[in-house]
């Protein structure tokens, strides 16, 4: 086993990875960016190298300077996290010739998911249904136009090279068909670098569906129970469960097998995911996630296996010390992403200062968090701050747990997706388990939250009382003039409040 | 009234008007119906079924009986983007401010430019995510106070526009 191990990510996927490393006898190396000086996971690590400025590109991307920092510091493997270089195919293969492991798949099989065209006819070629669509480069727009056609509308443009939701472009008529495909060309080339897309179908009321997949150096494949991940707002995961509350144990098996399969056909190394959409039915392929998932607590908690420890274990050579038999279900697990987004301003990004921060406990109860009060969240990275995670015996138990934990979680400072997960954890079709993709916006969840929270409730009655008190017409410049309070006034008053002693007379000047 | 409250250092743009139903309270663009009743030195404050014993003392307020430190650092039009700076003749000068802090990643416009209400100003990236800056309304551009890939915050005037 390695003894030192570089996490070239932040936030709360590189302390989540570090907890791991600790527990495994492994020293932890963060790095982080110059806007990043007191973030959380630079605390956290044994150690961390500032690796440059604050955008991407010049440090968490930066991938010359994060191999420079992992050879300076003596790492014997990188763990990416996910995003920033996770899929980079030319990052692992810069690891490899630097004599340093990487803690994921080989470049080749990484080079391979990541092209969204190349993995489906993989996938085709292992045996998998894959979802309807054309397999090449859509070069221009009549030739859009015609397959469009074939397919049948509503269609999906989505860039060959694309991941994270961004660059693909729904098209539900004929003559919306040539702005989309201008538009998701020039998103994709200002993502991805790359214009290139294909076409696919776009699946109403369908259900995103995916595997969690582990294989050891010698090609042992494990499965992991599906985890739905269906609540989504512009293609981006808000809430994903575990199990899935509309796969059957016969479909879970077959979703299990060709997931495995599919991965090993590519010659896949250590974790991986398989995604599915569900349809009438039957599913078929999506693409695949070469990265350890965002989600993977969920899989964790139902499982009681400890997925980065496997990765570790599989990228020191050894193999993942379970077998499929092991990985019997228990309970109902799921997730709600807190990020640094205002729901009520279409989320809105919130970069700021969190001022209050008070995690939910309780039985059952998981946060991976990367934040803490007091920290300053940059407007440079992904907005997720925290996963709050929930284990119940049934699917309803865990919905419980979460309404409760959504509930007790405080963060001020920033606006954050808590009312969001407060409204959503409330809509009768998920709480029957009958979800689809764009089931956010096809209720209109967001434009029928009411409420912020109990402490914006608190502030409203604040407000309401300060106007009645005549303080609010007042104005600011009032506040200049008042002369400061003596802490010995102060605390006269106090015990005034508390009924004891006695008080410096109340001056009516307000 | 529109004014920004600082609760212990976390800050809300608040509005309350007078409705049929008691103040209408919106923080943050949430709204609130709420009955707010002086009685003696607390305001006794009904939120749906909750209800709320407000103190107000110097820089303090007690709600319950827990203490907090409140601030009115702005009062009114102050928040309301554009803001209204000067009134001349018809025309008048409009500072634009972003919505959220982040990177301008693209200028679309250059002082003299007339755009078209709706028109992107500017484009900001915040989080991996692009937000277009649009014009408030027809008008000329007088003044661009920003520089591609510089990073600005939320109160910063990013341009100047006049309206006729």
């Amino acid at each position: 086993m390695f003894r030192r191990l570089l996490i070239a990510n932040r936030g709360e996927i590189a302390i989540r990875v570090a907890r791991t490393a600790r527990e495994m006898g492994i020293h932890s190396i963060g790095i982080h960016s110059q806007a990043d000086r007191d973030a959380l996971h630079r605390r956290t690590m044994d150690e961390s190298v500032e690796v440059g400025g604050p955008l991407p590109a010049q440090s968490y991307l930066n991938i010359e300077a994060i191999l420079r920092a992992a050879k300076e510091t003596r790492a014997e493997a990188v763990h990416p996290g996910y995003g920033f270089l996770s899929e980079n195919a030319g990052f692992a293969r810069r690891c490899e010739e630097e004599g340093i492991a990487f803690v994921g798949p080989p470049a080749k099989a990484m080079a391979l998911s990541g092209d969204k065209i190349a993995s489906r006819t993989a996938m085709r070629e292992a045996g998998l249904p894959v979802t309807a669509g054309v397999d090449r480069v859509v070069r221009t727009v009549d030739e859009a136009r015609a397959l469009a056609a074939t397919l049948g509308y509503p269609v999906l443009f989505k860039a060959t090279a694309g991941g994270g939701g961004i660059g693909m472009s729904r098209v539900d008529r004929p003559k919306d068909l040539a702005a989309a495909f201008e538009s998701a060309r020039s998103v994709a080339r200002a993502n991805f670098g790359n214009p290139d897309l294909f076409l696919e179908k776009f699946l109403q009321r369908a259900r995103h569906v995916e595997v969690q997949v582990l294989i050891g150096g010698r090609g042992k494949g494990l499965g992991f129970v599906e985890r739905e991940c269906s609540v989504q707002r512009r293609h981006q995961k808000l809430v994903e469960e575990t199990p899935s509350p509309a796969i059957t144990s016969s479909l879970r098996r077959k979703l299990i097998d060709a997931a495995v399969r599919g991965l090993r056909s590519i010659g896949y190394r250590n974790a991986g995911t398989v995604e599915f959409l569900f349809h009438d039915g039957r599913f078929t392929f999506n693409e695949v996630n070469a990265r350890l998932q965002v989600e993977h607590p969920i899989t964790e908690m139902v499982t009681g296996v400890d997925l980065v420890r496997q990765q570790l274990l599989i990228a020191s050579g050894h193999e993942a010390e379970l077998s499929q038999s092991e990985l019997a279900v228990r309970g109902h697990a799921l997730e709600c992403r807190i990020n640094a987004e205002d729901p009520l301003r279409n989320f809105l990004p919130s970069p700021g200062r969190i001022v209050t921060y008070s995690e939910p406990v309780g039985p059952g109860v998981r946060v991976d968090s990367g934040v803490a009060a007091g920290s300053g969240i940059p407007p440079y990275y992904d907005p997720l701050v925290a996963k709050l995670v929930v284990h119940g015996r049934t699917r309803s138990l865990s919905i419980r747990r979460m309404q409760g934990a959504v509930e007790a979680f405080d963060i001020r400072g920033v606006h954050t997706t808590l009312p969001f997960h407060r409204a959503f954890l409330r809509e009768t079709s998920f709480l029957r388990g009958n979800l689809w993709t764009t089931m956010v916006a096809d209720l209109r969840t967001i434009e029928r939250i009411r409420s912020r929270g109990p402490w914006e409730e608190t502030v409203a009655a604040i407000a309401a009382a300060l106007t009645v008190r005549g303080r609010v017409a007042m104005g600011p410049a009032l506040a200049l003039e008042r002369p400061r309070t003596s802490a010995w006034a102060l605390a006269g008053r106090r015990s005034q409040f508390e009924g004891g002693g006695h008080a410096v007379p109340s001056r009516r000047r307000w | 009234m529109r004014f920004r409250l600082v609760v212990d250092g976390d800050s809300h743009d608040v509005d309350v008007e007078t409705g049929p139903r008691g103040l209408q309270v919106r923080v943050d663009d949430a709204a609130y119906t709420v009955v707010a009743r002086p009685a003696q030195d607390t305001v006794v404050v009904r939120i749906g079924r909750r209800s709320y014993r407000v103190r107000v003392h110097g820089d303090r307020v007690f709600v319950g009986e827990a203490s907090h430190h409140f601030a009115i650092p702005e009062v009114a039009d102050l928040d309301e983007r554009p803001t209204r700076r000067v009134r001349d003749r018809a025309r008048r000068a409009v500072d634009v401010r972003p919505p959220m802090p982040g990177r301008v990643v693209r200028i679309l416009v250059r002082p003299g430019d007339r755009v078209k209400k709706g028109q992107t100003l500017v484009v900001l990236e915040a989080m991996k995510m692009q937000n277009e800056i649009p014009a408030p309304a027809d008008a000329r551009v007088t003044d661009v106070r920003v520089a591609e890939g510089e990073s600005v915050t939320g109160d910063r005037v990013i341009a100047v526009l006049e309206i006729r």
